[in-house]
């Protein structure tokens, strides 16, 4: 059976896009993949404009605040993983993508996060900074997050997103996205700053330094070349953000 | 017409739960008679395959109000499917039922 270090990967370098069109890629490429005409891919990537993501099980307008997207011109995209509702500021993070066939990870959901996510462990190592899995899905440095991972798995193909912060816009964040009360108690700590930190706070490194190590931490141990989206790819890409991830039907099915 | 008299009058509650160590559930139903006519389950948590949601809250409609009964149904869910839940457990879901009935904001 290949596993992520025996398999020969494909990787797409950083570039910003909308939010429908980065989610619809993701989805292109998985289907690539699936009919074997692509192989497996980890893909990095930003958005712009800024974007709110939500999980696939979230209620919309609990979670988001609609109006003060509307009014920054902000993205709002529905994803297909499960997990929370994420704030994108366009140069406050990096967001990744790994997409591969489910054969080549962990059956266990727990153990294939792991695996993914001590990629970034292991970039973020390189900057100086001492990270750790923290099930169910994040990463944290000194007990704070500062990566969130979302993952799913359909007809045999396992994607896995998640965006590692590199600042954190807190203001704009509480403007966007409607945190509940319910969510923190559980943690103790009322305040997000204590909660969550960025690459700023803990590494003097840039984001172009952040965005090299994490290529880095991802590659390590495997044969990976890089390249582009085939001209398929892009092509269902593009219809999907407008007849899928731009519709209201999927993003407000809940 | 028998329906337009009845949907006012079925009482709505909603609730928001953490389930410690897990994801936040949160729930909207709706209930006749002690059994439940209707709900929707969202939150942060995930399902594998993600719209094995849609079945569990099938498997909940004309459910009586117990916890028992509740839990068992969607563990039956689950078992025949064969999907994978991630930051809770049916039992989270059966409890935050009772609770937002017994006590969840009623719109």
């Amino acid at each position: 059976m290949t596993s992520a270090t025996s398999a020969r990967w494909r990787l797409i370098p950083l570039a910003e896009r909308p939010g429908a069109l980065n989610m619809a890629l993701d989805e292109a490429v998985a289907d690539s993949i699936r009919e074997g005409t692509s192989p497996p891919t980890i893909r990095f990537y930003s958005w712009n404009p800024s974007c709110v993501t939500i999980g696939y099980h979230q209620g919309i307008e609990e979670e988001v605040n609609l109006e003060e997207c509307r009014k920054r011109g902000f993205d709002v995209v529905r994803r297909q993983t499960g997990g929370g509702a994420v704030f994108h500021d366009r140069l406050g993070e990096i967001t990744y993508s790994v997409i591969a066939p489910e054969e080549m990870f962990p059956r266990d959901i727990i153990a294939s996060y792991k695996e993914i996510c001590e990629w970034i462990v292991d970039g973020l190592g390189r900057l100086g900074v001492e990270a750790e899995f923290k099930p169910i899905n994040d990463i944290v440095v000194g007990g704070k997050k500062i990566s969130g991972n979302a993952q799913t798995r359909r007809r045999g193909i396992l994607q896995q997103h998640g965006t590692i912060l590199f600042g954190l816009d807190v203001a704009t964040m509480f403007s966007v996205l409607k945190v509940t009360k319910e969510k923190i108690s559980d943690k103790l700590i009322a305040s997000v700053e204590e909660r969550v930190t960025s690459l700023r706070k803990v590494s003097a490194c840039s984001r172009d330094d952040a965005y090299h190590a994490l290529v880095a931490g991802f590659s390590a141990g495997k044969e990976i070349s890089v390249g582009d989206f085939t001209p398929t790819e892009l092509a269902r890409g593009n219809e999907l953000a407008e007849t899928k991830y731009s519709a209201r039907d999927w993003n407000y099915w809940r | 017409m028998l329906l337009s008299v009845i949907v006012p009058l079925m009482p709505v509650h909603k609730i928001a739960v953490k389930v410690p160590g897990g994801k936040l559930i949160r729930l909207t139903v709706a209930h006749v008679s002690g059994r439940i006519q209707s709900i929707q389950l969202t939150g942060d948590f995930f399902v594998h395959p993600e719209h094995g949601v849609v079945e569990l809250e099938a498997s909940l409609k004309d459910s009586p109000l117990d916890e028992g009964e509740l839990e068992a149904r969607m563990n039956a869910t689950v078992e025949k499917t064969g999907m994978q839940l991630v930051g809770f457990t049916p039992r989270d879901v059966a409890q935050a039922i009772l609770q937002a009935v017994a006590g969840g904001k009623r719109e």
